[in-house]
């Protein structure tokens, strides 16, 4: 961890991997769930950007904790201890703070996410294999 | 055009002092995610340095807790101001230590390349500035970073059959994490996609060329700046536009020293 700055590779976009993609879901209280909805959407780029882009690059750095999580669970020998990774507990915490605002001050919200990604990009984004499902957090 | 040694240093401490002093202000603005409350907050990522020795962890929950953390990037923008405007070596060797720092909190990187070109740099300030002998030695470490960090890029794009069979780039534009503009996705998509594939391929492992004549080093460098602001407009990466520039004058120095 300590070397990646350090020892740089220099290996950009050699190989073209889809980003993971992170879904999650509400359950209130004796209710359903919510359907799955994806926690980052597209959004347009200021021409700013060029010269002041923190929200791009916070972004890009979120992306980067969800392809960290992907491959600390490839290298997971048990798949129950997911949630004693520190890659786990931020991606939990990313999506506990995108939720909905209004909807924390419901009492005994749970949300639950997962990260899926497709096989391969030349096949289209249609085939997705989910990576983990989370189990229910709560929300407050 | 000539440029001494000394020139391309201030140089490239001008350029480099902006970018770092950038890096700084937009780290910044999006502070509230470092929060105690934060998504990359210390109290979680701590956890990845639990078989450190507890005195060196202290000084880790000091350093990288919140307020540290804002301290640093406090310290990182004022040496960046110095490294512009001082003669000094310490603002460089104090960035050194400053952005790894921030690397460190970051798991390794907050920006990947972008950080670790930054770094290099320092690097070859901090041995530039040891001693006036080893001036063109940190120029070179630069200069030679640089180099390689097109030619591997090349290299290793041109093993894969995706970059060869002239995909790759659309591929990049449907990869949801660069959320590219629709305009660049069509472009990317036929035979414009392909062609531009093979343009960066060749603009890529040719760049070593740089070094055989100032002339072509420029040709090359200016190929190299249009690339970084189309990355910047197209996938974001305005931080590698910034950071790669700092490294353009030490090229350009080597580049008259190694002609034949």
């Amino acid at each position: 961890m300590c070397l990646r700055v350090v020892v740089p590779s220099w290996r950009f976009f050699d190989r073209i991997v889809p980003g993971p993609r992170l879904l999650y879901r509400m359950q209130a209280p004796g209710a359903e769930f919510e359907p799955w909805e994806p926690l980052f959407r597209d959004e347009t780029r200021p021409l700013s950007a060029l010269l002041f882009n923190p929200r791009g690059n916070l972004r890009l750095a979120y992306y980067g904790l969800l392809e960290q999580l992907t491959d600390d669970l490839a290298e997971l020998a048990d798949a129950d201890q997911a949630e004693r990774l520190v890659s786990y507990a931020l991606v939990r915490d990313l999506v506990r703070h995108h939720l909905p605002r209004p909807l924390l001050a419901v009492r005994g919200l749970q949300y639950q996410f997962k990260l899926s990604q497709p096989a391969q990009l030349s096949k289209g984004a249609a085939e997705e294999q989910d990576i983990v499902i989370s189990r229910l957090h709560s929300a407050g | 055009m000539e440029l001494s040694a000394a020139q391309a240093l201030v140089w490239t401490k001008r350029l480099l002092g902006g970018a770092i002093a950038l890096q700084a202000l937009e780290l910044w603005w999006v502070r509230a995610a470092f929060r105690d409350e934060g998504v990359f907050r210390w109290s979680v990522l701590r956890e990845e340095f639990r078989d450190l020795p507890a005195p060196l962890r202290a000084v880790l929950d000091r350093l990288l807790g919140y307020r540290g953390f804002l301290g640093l990037l406090v310290v990182q923008l004022l040496a960046a101001v110095a490294l512009i405007s001082l003669q000094s070596p310490a603002p460089a060797r104090l960035l050194l230590v400053t952005t790894w720092l921030l690397c460190l909190r970051f798991r390794g990187t907050y920006n990947g390349g972008s950080d670790a070109m930054t770094w290099a740099i320092l690097l070859g300030l901090a041995i530039a500035e040891g001693a006036s002998a080893l001036r063109v030695v940190g120029l070179g470490y630069i200069a030679a970073q640089l180099l390689l960090s097109y030619f591997v890029a090349g290299v290793a794009k041109l093993r894969e059959p995706s970059w060869r069979r002239g995909h790759a780039l659309s591929e990049l534009a449907r990869a949801r994490q660069y959320a590219l503009p629709i305009w660049a996705r069509r472009l990317s998509e036929g035979p414009g996609g392909a062609f531009a594939c093979w343009l960066v391929l060749g603009f890529e492992c040719s760049f070593p060329l740089a070094l055989t004549s100032p002339a072509l080093c420029i040709g090359l460098l200016s190929l190299a700046l249009v690339f970084h602001i189309a990355n910047a407009l197209v996938l974001g990466l305005n931080r590698f536009l910034w950071a790669w520039l700092a490294a353009y004058p030490a090229l350009f120095y080597w580049s008259q020293t190694a002609r034949p």
